[in-house]
């Protein structure tokens, strides 16, 4: 009896386990609206990298914009100086949109580029 | 703490940091860390796995080895058993014992080289004598054979004896 309930407590938590990492790595329906925005800002850093910060941070846009859907608003990606960088989506990304968008801008998928998310927040899209 | 087990502490601590993060990462979207801390997580279970086995192998060689490398004298009980079931010793000359009447064969063997011994002294003799005389016997058997001393044709004392006549003497010579 003991046995069974050990084996029943491991299949349960297994197939909790097993949700939470499904939702947690897999693609889901987002909430997302199409009045707001996600304004991302991105701070780079590059080494030995052979062109400008201005290329990197294009290059990496190029890269991640795929897990996402939704526009880039105007003016596209924006230097504010010092290696940072601010763009903004719409319609704003859901939950689920802003880990792949956020996982892939932090995953080193540049070379030589290292980028460091500083801020995500939804604004009014005006 | 020994080494082996700081080794065994560090692959174990590894593969739990490593595990973490690639569980973390993949639920962060970060593929290119969640593999680099997969195959840190793999190359740490293999060393641990590795570790494992060579160390379990280690322990069966020694379990298996007769004697452990360090140990020169021998155990005093385990070295009188074996000498309490060691086998009787054997005489291997026991026919030559004076009690003993079981001595055919040898005394076979030592007639068969003094038998050897005679026969090879009788045969240097017989060379060394009977070769001439068998020599002289055939020599003089063969003597009938030859031709006869004074050769096989008769000489006369005049050589015109030839030429006279067979019946007398002949007319008109005197």
């Amino acid at each position: 009896m003991k046995r069974a309930i050990v084996y029943l407590v491991l299949i349960v938590g297994g197939v909790f386990g097993i949700k939470a990492m499904g939702d947690a790595t897999q693609t889901r329906v987002d909430e997302r609206h199409d009045d707001m925005k996600t304004e991302v800002v991105v701070h780079l850093e590059g080494k030995n990298y052979r062109q400008s910060l201005d290329t990197a941070a294009f290059a990496l846009w190029g890269s991640c914009s795929a897990t996402v859907g939704g526009d880039l608003v105007d003016p596209g990606i924006e230097p504010l100086g010092d290696g940072t960088y601010r763009f903004a989506m719409t319609p704003s990304l859901g939950h689920h949109g802003k880990e792949r968008l956020l996982g892939c801008l932090r995953d080193l998928g540049i070379d030589r580029v290292k980028s460091n998310v500083e801020s995500v927040n939804d604004v009014p899209l005006v | 703490m020994n080494g082996r087990r700081i080794g065994y502490l560090a692959a174990i601590v590894t593969i739990a940091a490593s595990g973490y993060y690639f569980f973390v990462y993949l639920t962060r979207w970060e593929w290119n860390r969640a593999l680099t801390s997969g195959v840190i997580l793999l190359a740490a279970e293999i060393a641990l796995f590795g570790a494992l086995v060579l160390d379990r192998i280690g322990k069966l060689r020694g379990s298996l080895a007769p004697v452990s490398p360090g140990r020169r004298d021998p155990r005093p009980q385990v070295l009188a058993r074996i000498r309490e079931s060691a086998p009787a010793h054997r005489n291997h000359f026991a026919w030559l014992r004076p009690d003993s009447t079981n001595v055919f064969v040898p005394v076979l063997l030592g007639a068969g080289v003094v038998v050897s011994g005679v026969a090879w002294l009788v045969e240097r003799v017989a060379r060394a004598t009977a070769g001439k005389q068998m020599e002289r016997g055939l020599a003089l058997q063969l003597d009938v054979l030859a031709p006869p001393a004074e050769g096989l044709i008769v000489r006369e004392a005049d050589p015109f004896s030839l030429f006279a006549p067979a019946n007398g003497p002949k007319a008109g010579v005197s």
